[in-house]
């Protein structure tokens, strides 16, 4: 802004003489760097904004290539050097996508004739679904137990519920993104264990 | 089956042991780990096991009578012993130690790297920390110069020192140059309802087909078959002894690289059928094993104290040793022939024994060492050390800063930036997820399972029976 005012000064000035054009480029002025860094606290804003919000619709990505347009000129207009491939690959393309990675929800449906649906919801829409069943037919999952494992990772060691099955070495986890509290856990495990347990 | 009369006391303490070696590595120091948690827990006190991973085992198990196993993701590196990593494995063991509200960390084994991290977190965050030694270090070696050294850093923040003999006590507070008051000395024993004599009509399984002679007498040698245990000196007994007493014969178990020294020495000597290589004996088995001769010989070099001759003796056989480290300090002299390393004089009390075979009284030496060695004492003794170093109080900071430099003003220097990064990160770890985000750890209960075990019939962990018999009620149970 600052830039721009001074040249339209000079431009009214030197309209029939001889023009030089001197141009300077700032690369480290104090006002410009605090802008510089507001700018990515609101992109930073904005990502959290767009991880919180419901589903990715058309309003949404039209809010997205209007801001980018904004970011990138800015850019291009005081910190060349500064816009770099990093932050490219970073902060601006994988915002979009990370709303696939996040879940909203997760659910179980259980039903004891039929099976056990467990269900996950990602903030961008997508659903993914896993069928194990119970009853006397042998089929692929097999129900046969429901159990609170513990789990050790390099971080820390939590409960889980986990969910056991024929013929099959690993256990399948319902509640893996939310991973709820050793309270929660056991209400969850003694409704499920009693209201299964013919099967 | 013993019953076990849970006696009323006031401190129950919890307990960590930490060490590389455990399950399903069977040795000494497993089985003394093993067998001192079983006790404790027995007289109250609850007992967890931290470990590396054991040929790919990750994850939380429970052993038995309720003994809980912490395999952590940490890959072995050598012989089972895991590489060192210092601060990087703070958050996990801080987890372990908040969410099972551990008070002592017990130490097993100077050869275990995850001990030391497993230490320097819990000074970090203020913990109790006690280490048991199981083995004789050197001082001349060269490479003994630097980790003496380097264990003064170690020893300087122990709270207790526990030593397997009175020889072990010395050589571990000479080497570390350590407070002798504050190590203190606690036998190892041996579980004597496994290692009985045998039993007249008898048929013993292992080894498989083995052909059983008559007035043929079998000497045994059980060990890892390596030099600190004397393989050079075998290698000249056992021709000796074959070429002067024909209805001898020899039975070697265990592995090593002085397998081949043995067998180039029997094709020499063409005693082929005299002497039989076992390879790896399994730890069920070894019972077997040496009921099948009379004499057991141990011609180790350094020993702290030798659990192989107490087996041996239990199971009714005669021992012949070298008189090396804390080996004296075992047997009553009725029941060992102890002389100096030396091929003529081990030899000279072969002859003795040989001699004398026929005075041995299995079942009396078998009763003699089941007066004397059993584990519940020694988890009594442990007990009492606990006691005294939850009673005595911790040291603040700036004392603790000042025991670093009991090693020297370098090594001082290096120790406490390490104990400031280490404070640090653990603040930083508090941080990020704090002591109220962590579940506590439900226990075992190791009272109610012992007296009633049919009614936690499949394994199962019962915990609140009033809400589970109102969950009954809520969804009964038809029967087709």
């Amino acid at each position: 802004m600052l830039v721009s005012k001074t040249f339209k000064n000079l431009n009214k000035l030197a309209k029939g003489r001889q023009r030089m054009d001197i141009r300077m480029t700032h690369y480290s002025g104090c006002p410009q760097k605090m802008l510089y860094y507001l700018v990515l606290l609101c992109v930073i804003v904005f990502q959290i904004w767009v991880i919180k919000s419901n589903k990715f619709t058309v309003l949404s990505l039209l809010k997205f290539t209007g801001f980018y347009c904004v970011y990138v000129k800015f850019h291009n207009t005081i910190h060349q050097t500064m816009f770099s491939l990093f932050n490219l690959f970073t902060k601006i393309i994988p915002v979009p996508f990370l709303s696939t990675l996040y879940v909203q929800t997760e659910s179980l449906i259980l039903s004891k004739q039929v099976g056990i649906q467990m269900e996950k919801l990602y903030f961008s829409g997508k659903v993914e679904r896993l069928f194990v069943d119970t009853g006397k037919s042998n089929g692929i999952n097999k129900y046969r137990d429901v159990i609170i494992n513990e789990a050790i990772t390099p971080w820390q060691t939590y409960y889980h519920l986990a969910i056991v099955i024929d013929k099959h070495e690993k256990l399948l986890v319902p509640f893996f993104a939310i991973s709820p509290r050793y309270e929660v856990l056991k209400v969850i495990y003694r409704h499920f264990k009693y209201f299964m347990q013919d099967c | 089956m013993e019953e076990y009369k849970f006696e009323q006391r006031n401190n129950h303490y919890k307990i960590a042991f930490v060490s590389d070696f455990f399950y399903p590595k069977l040795g000494g120091v497993e089985m003394h780990q093993y067998q001192l948690a079983q006790c404790l827990q027995k007289l109250g006190h609850k007992v967890i096991i931290i470990t590396n991973c054991k040929q790919g085992r990750q994850g939380v198990r429970y052993l038995g009578d309720g003994l809980k196993v912490y395999n952590c993701p940490i890959v072995e590196f050598f012989h089972g012993v895991s590489l060192p990593a210092m601060f990087l494995r703070l958050p996990l063991f801080r987890n372990i130690f908040i969410r099972e509200k551990i008070d002592i960390v017990h130490g097993h084994q100077l050869s275990s790297m995850l001990m030391y991290d497993v230490f320097e977190v819990a000074k970090a965050l203020g913990k109790k920390c006690i280490f048991t030694d199981h083995s004789l270090f050197n001082f001349i070696a060269p490479e003994n110069h630097i980790t003496n050294k380097l264990l003064k850093s170690f020893v300087c923040h122990l709270d207790a020192a526990i030593c397997v003999s009175h020889v072990g006590k010395e050589n571990f507070s000479l080497r570390t140059r350590n407070d002798p008051k504050k190590v203190y000395v606690i036998n190892n024993a041996v579980n004597t309802r496994n290692f009985r004599p045998k039993e007249k009509n008898e048929v013993l399984d292992f080894p498989p087909n083995f052909e059983e002679k008559e007035g043929v007498l079998n000497i045994i040698m059980i060990g890892r078959l390596v030099k600190r245990k004397g393989i050079e000196l075998s290698l000249k007994i056992i021709p000796r002894i074959c070429q002067k007493y024909p209805n001898i014969n020899f039975i070697i178990g265990g592995s090593g690289y002085g397998v081949q020294d043995l067998e180039d020495m029997r094709d020499k000597y063409l005693l082929n059928g005299r002497i039989t290589f076992l390879g790896d004996v399994p730890n069920h088995k070894v019972r077997d094993v040496l009921c099948r001769g009379k004499i057991f010989l141990n011609t180790s070099l350094t020993e702290a104290f030798c659990i192989t001759i107490l087996e041996a003796a239990s199971c009714g056989l005669f021992v012949v040793s070298t008189n090396v480290g804390g080996i004296p300090e075992v047997l009553p002299p009725d029941m060992v022939y102890l002389t100096d390393p030396n091929v003529d004089k081990l030899c000279e009390k072969l002859d003795l024994a040989i001699q004398n075979i026929d005075s041995i009284d299995e079942e009396a030496n078998h009763k003699v060492i089941k007066s004397l060695y059993s584990w519940k004492p020694v988890a009594k003794k442990t007990e009492k050390v606990y006691e005294e170093v939850m009673n005595t109080p911790s040291l603040c900071l700036g004392d603790m800063f000042k025991l670093t430099f009991s090693g020297g003003w370098l090594q001082g220097l290096l120790c406490c930036m390490k104990f400031c990064l280490l404070i640090f990160i653990a603040w930083v770890a508090e941080y990020i997820q704090p002591e109220a985000d962590i579940d506590p750890a439900v226990d075992f209960p190791v009272k109610e399972y012992i007296s009633n075990k049919e009614k936690y019939g499949d394994h199962e962990f019962i915990f609140d029976t009033r809400e589970d018999s109102l969950m009954m009620k809520k969804y009964p149970h038809k029967k087709d």
